[in-house]
């Protein structure tokens, strides 16, 4: 990897991180706000941030060949049946809007922010989000140690 | 072999019996298939011919469980290695079948292919999901295979996407994925419907190839009875969601007996006579929403039987492997019978005689076109689409331009309307007045009156948010061609009635219209402009058999009462030769030979329009079972030094050839 696809590599990591970072405080706030006090916010915050490093950390497990068998895997039909075969062509899996590739969207910010995932190898990508995710916990709990009672 | 009782020499695979599928579309119950029974035996290339919405496809379909969403099949059986498939409940059962067992390639091969992966990638994909083959094994195995349908530079082309090839390598994919499983059953749905004569006998030759390699049984879904007559060994012929006869490829085509069957054999233009109306079948199949009553062709035989309303008719076995659903069978019915075959012997004899060939000597010239040339910028680089064609058009001719899709006929076609502008070069005189010149507006305003075009498309050519009234007036407003509102209507309903639509459409949209109907809009809005020169361009191409003999028919009335000359462009000989005076056979932007339509025929002398010719389907088996398919190569010119020129080898029959080819030529011309 040169220094500029780094640098694109390092904005993807950053993205997938703060990606994550965005919707879970924001899952923390409306736990934080339905109990009316702090704690719960910084509960949520320090749970969630444990969840993403187990995560990141069963991610990296998987990067390395081991399999929690039945946990994340697609059946074999719907890994494997090839497109030919397959009843409804344009089906596409849910996908929500914050989770969507900014690529897709023109807007000016496009060439400065976007993060082509296609330029990187699928071990690499699989290596970003185990990166991400653990980013995310970790920043997780020390926002959770940051916040006063 | 021994030959079963029912005619079958290999053992049965799949018996379909009363198959009935049904749709739910807006809340309505649509029944596709209503009863539909066939078997299928091992080896056997079984043929299902039949109109567009009689249910072949969908039939087919629900035996590998692709039916679309809101489709099922609600009642039957469909028995396959032991198990009733019409049972099956969940996508997972299907998948044990399809691809593996019984695969099938569609029509359009895009709708097939993912168009976001390399083809190499969508074959290895099945490979692998099927054997559990490793990827490089699976890669190797892919490679194979797309050298075994013909694909050159296999590996290189396996990297590339479907957008990067034609259409009929494009449906060669398809047949290597379908067939990378091995399957037992290939059906075969309309495969080559889309694509030239030359493309569509090659992938007929690669199907028969496979299917003797690998001992597999063909379902053919077509409406091409010349297609049928070259590979079927059994016929089914479908309508309205049944299949009405059922019988070896002989008999159907030798003896039909169901109504519809003869009908659409009548409706072919090769077996129609120049000068003669086509046969062709009135009114559109039923409307399978409805519950139907008696026979379902009934309302659209003009010869059918009081009983014919009533009651639908039982299976009549004519012989051990020739049955049909018709009345007409029963032995009460034999008098009619007779009589309705004595009718149709006199009516054979009475259209018999022939069209008087066009007269040349006195003719009038209306169009010449002298070294025209296309030339258009591809990717930085010029590319010549025309190049350096010549030719005349006679008032009150039809000269047909003909040729493999890329081979510029309808970039002629446009050049001569006046599309193209800067790109064009040569001349073309209309009238004796050079029209590639820039015009006057008068001019230009007098020649677009003239000269008026058709579309292949129907639908595509109309606007669509356009009632047929303005889409019909749309060139008298441009040109102010009535005096009041009444003028106009007066001349909108006037043309439709000339072209067979009732008046009461014109406040119709065009998605509210069958294919054949369409065409006739196209026809009536180039019509109403009162031109005396059309270019129809592939106008019947996109059209069913029965409402293709409609609008030629339409076409014909049309020349012989308004004096109207055609040059029409069109890849399907066999309809080219019932419509023109003349022939020019076109390939890479030059034509390659022109001579009138009886003497093309009969003596083509360029390599290849006797390649073009060997390749027209015609609708008869021991014909068809006979021809020799011959194939093109440039190569096989040298034109290093003897350059070809443009000769006239025989009054009127004009040829690209060289000297050494001329006099090769002259001596086949001799003999």
């Amino acid at each position: 990897m040169d220094a500029q696809q780094l640098k694109r590599y390092i904005r993807l990591i950053y993205t997938k991180a703060f990606r994550y970072l965005g919707a879970v405080l924001v899952l923390c706030a409306l736990i934080g706000g339905i109990y009316g006090n702090r704690l719960h916010f910084v509960f949520a915050s320090c749970a969630a941030g444990s969840g993403f490093l187990c995560w990141g950390w069963f991610t990296h497990l998987k990067r390395t060949g081991f399999k929690l068998v039945g946990f994340g895997e697609k059946t074999a039909e719907q890994a494997k049946t090839p497109y030919i075969w397959r009843i409804d062509k344009q089906k596409r899996l849910h996908k929500p809007s914050f989770m969507m590739t900014n690529a897709d969207f023109d807007d000016d910010l496009v060439n400065a922010t976007a993060c082509n995932e296609n330029e990187f190898s699928k071990e690499n990508i699989i290596a970003s989000r185990m990166y991400a995710r653990a980013a995310c916990g970790v920043m997780l709990i020390v926002i959770s140690f940051i916040v006063n009672i | 072999m021994k030959t079963a009782l029912n005619g079958h020499t290999t053992p049965l695979i799949l018996s379909a019996k009363n198959v009935e599928v049904k749709f739910n579309l807006r809340g309505k119950t649509l029944t596709a298939v209503r009863g539909a029974s066939l078997d299928l035996y091992k080896g056997e290339t079984l043929a299902i011919v039949g109109e567009s919405g009689c249910g072949k496809s969908v039939f087919t379909k629900s035996f590998i469980g692709m039916l679309d969403k809101n489709g099922y099949i609600s009642g039957g059986s469909i028995t396959y290695d032991g198990e009733d498939m019409a049972k099956y409940t969940t996508e997972q059962e299907w998948l044990k079948v399809r691809g593996k067992k019984i695969a099938m390639v569609f029509q359009d091969p895009m709708t097939s292919l993912n168009p976001v992966r390399t083809i190499g990638e969508q074959i290895t994909e099945v490979i692998t999901w099927h054997f559990g083959t490793e990827h490089e094994q699976a890669k190797r195995e892919a490679i194979e295979l797309l050298k075994r349908v013909g694909i050159a530079d296999a590996e290189y082309r396996y990297k590339q996407y479907p957008n990067e090839f034609s259409g009929g390598m494009r449906q060669r994919v398809v047949i290597a994925t379908a067939i990378a499983c091995r399957p037992e059953i290939l059906i075969c749905d309309e495969p080559t419907t889309a694509l030239d004569v030359t493309v569509q006998a090659q992938i007929i030759r690669l199907i028969k190839e496979l299917q003797k390699e690998l001992d597999m049984t063909v379902v053919y879904i077509t409406h091409d009875l010349g297609v049928v007559a070259s590979v079927a060994d059994w016929v089914g012929v479908m309508y309205a969601g049944q299949i009405i006869e059922y019988g070896t490829v002989h008999e159907i085509f030798k003896q039909p007996a169901h109504p519809y069957t003869k009908a659409l054999l009548m409706s072919l233009p090769q077996l129609g006579v120049k000068g003669n109306d086509l046969y062709s079948i009135k009114g559109a199949p039923p409307n399978l929403f409805k519950k139907i009553e008696g026979d379902a062709f009934a309302p659209r035989n003009p010869e059918a039987m009081e009983i014919d309303f009533e009651q639908e008719p039982p299976r009549f076995d004519i012989t051990p492997t020739h049955w049909a659903k018709t009345w007409l069978l029963h032995p009460y019915a034999e008098i009619y019978r007779k009589e309705l075959d004595s009718a149709e012997h006199k009516r054979k004899i009475s259209a018999t005689k022939p069209e008087k060939p066009f007269g040349y000597k006195n003719a009038e010239k209306l169009l010449q076109v002298k070294n025209l040339s296309v030339n258009f910028k591809l990717g930085g680089k010029e590319f010549k689409a025309v190049d350096s064609v010549s030719f005349d058009i006679y008032k009150g001719e039809t000269l047909s331009l003909v040729g493999e899709s890329g081979s510029g006929k309808t970039t002629i076609g446009r050049a001569i309307m006046r599309i193209y502008n800067s790109n064009v070069s040569g001349s073309i005189t209309y009238k004796d007045e050079n029209i590639v010149e820039k015009m006057s507006k008068n001019e230009t305003k007098k020649l677009h009156m003239e000269m008026q075009m058709i579309f292949q498309d129907p639908m595509a050519s109309l606007n669509e948010r356009a009632k047929v009234d303005y889409i019909i007036s749309e060139g008298l407003y441009n040109y102010h061609l009535f005096d009041s509102e009444a003028d106009r209507m007066h001349k909108v309903e006037e043309i439709m009635q000339e072209v067979g639509l009732p008046k009461e459409f014109s406040s119709r949209f065009p998605h509210e219209f069958s294919g054949g109907q369409r065409q006739r809009i196209g026809i009536a809005r180039s019509l109403v402009m009162n031109p005396e020169f059309v270019v129809a361009d592939e106008p019947i191409s996109a059209l069913d058999v029965s409402i293709r003999a409609q609008v030629i028919n339409l076409l014909n009335k049309l020349k012989r009462e308004r004096g109207l000359t055609y040059l029409f462009i069109a890849h399907d000989l066999s309809v080219v030769r019932f419509i023109s005076d003349r022939i020019a056979v076109i390939n890479k932007g030059r034509i390659v030979e022109l001579a009138e339509c009886e003497e093309l025929f009969a003596n083509p002398l360029h390599p290849y329009t006797k390649a073009l010719l060997s390749a027209v389907p015609y609708p008869d088996p021991d014909v068809e079972r006979s021809k020799k398919l011959l194939t093109y190569d440039r190569a096989m010119h040298n034109y290093t030094k003897d350059k070809p020129l443009w000769t006239e080898i025989k009054e009127g029959h004009f040829v690209l050839a060289n000297q050494a080819e001329i006099s090769i030529y002259r001596t086949e011309m001799e003999k």
